[in-house]
């Protein structure tokens, strides 16, 4: 879901203010999650947000296929969001990107704001839709399902986003862009759900000490 | 999580055992892109291993592998840096 520079560089001067506009609302969120950070967390999280941000961008390059001749990789936000919370979630994610768009061209540097939006701040903030949908429970199923639905709805809403981004590049233009990116990442979402709940169930068998953002999901004051 | 290095090295692991398997199949915007858009794009920033390639190096696995293994490794240092510089506040 990376928008490429050649997404935004058209002929349609709503393509640059949409890109413009992308990256100051980013960074406003930025700017929040960082400050959140600071005041939410009352120990270190230095080593935890290296290892899950570095694992996150080595499980980006792993495409899986997907029907129709796509694929799919895992975006992970969601998954940033359990282990570190939704603010650390929002930073280390947008890490991810940088490095992405700068060494390897994945995802624009115009388009930066609106791939930050798309994949980092509606991941991490996707944790409030489990907050939510787990409503004070530890039930481990219930937990499981709603990092499912969140995980796949952070997809599909990236999804909506990077359409009416990209949408002024298009001949077809938004009726064309958002209902493909819809369709397609309704598929991948899927795929997106699965591994995440799969690496929560395991962690949570494993080391359920390491998901400090299972923690905060019963903080009041978050 | 002290043994950040074992960790590092099994996400390597990971990387691997899993690029072999890895779909080239386009991503679901660059579908969107072939099947409705314009294949013709201006993009001013090539990166410096771009599609995650490295030039010099023609096995395909091999050169995804170490540009991999590289980007993983400055995310991990990035992240540190950034992790270190949002200590949390001391009067919480």
């Amino acid at each position: 879901m990376h928008i490429p520079d050649g997404l935004i560089i058209t002929n349609e001067p709503l393509s640059i203010l949409g890109a413009i506009g992308m990256w100051i609302l980013s960074f406003v969120f930025l700017y929040w999650s960082w400050k959140k950070t600071k005041i939410t967390y009352s120990r270190s999280l230095t080593s935890l947000l290296g290892i899950s941000s570095a694992f996150i961008f080595a499980a980006q390059m792993i495409n899986f296929p997907v029907i129709f001749g796509t694929s799919g990789h895992l975006v992970g936000g969601t998954f940033l969001a359990i282990l570190l919370g939704p603010y650390a979630a929002i930073l280390g994610m947008t890490i991810v990107l940088i490095m992405q768009a700068v060494i390897f061209a994945d995802g624009g540097i115009l388009a930066f704001g609106a791939n930050v939006f798309t994949m980092a701040i509606i991941g991490g903030l996707s944790f409030f839709l489990i907050k939510l949908l787990m409503r004070n429970s530890s039930n481990k199923r219930r937990l499981a399902s709603s990092v499912f639905i969140s995980s796949w709805l952070s997809v599909v809403l990236g999804a909506l986003v990077a359409g009416l981004i990209i949408s002024p590049a298009f001949p077809g233009g938004i009726l064309t862009t958002v209902p493909a990116m819809l369709i397609y990442h309704a598929i991948i979402g899927i795929g997106e759900g699965a591994i995440t709940a799969i690496l929560v169930s395991s962690i949570q068998k494993i080391q359920p000490t390491v998901m400090g953002g299972i923690n905060l999901l019963k903080e009041n004051s978050i | 999580m002290n043994n950040k290095t074992g960790i590092f090295f099994l996400i390597l692991v990971f990387l691997a055992i899993f690029l072999p398997f890895a779909s080239n199949l386009p991503d679901g915007l660059e579908t969107v892109v072939e099947n409705f858009g314009d294949k013709e794009q201006n993009n001013f920033w090539n990166g410096l291993m771009a599609d995650y390639l490295i030039e010099s190096i023609n096995n395909p696995i091999i050169s995804t592998f170490i540009s991999g293994t590289i980007g993983t490794f400055t995310v991990l240092i990035a992240a540190l840096i950034l992790g270190r510089t949002i200590q949390p506040d001391k009067s919480k």
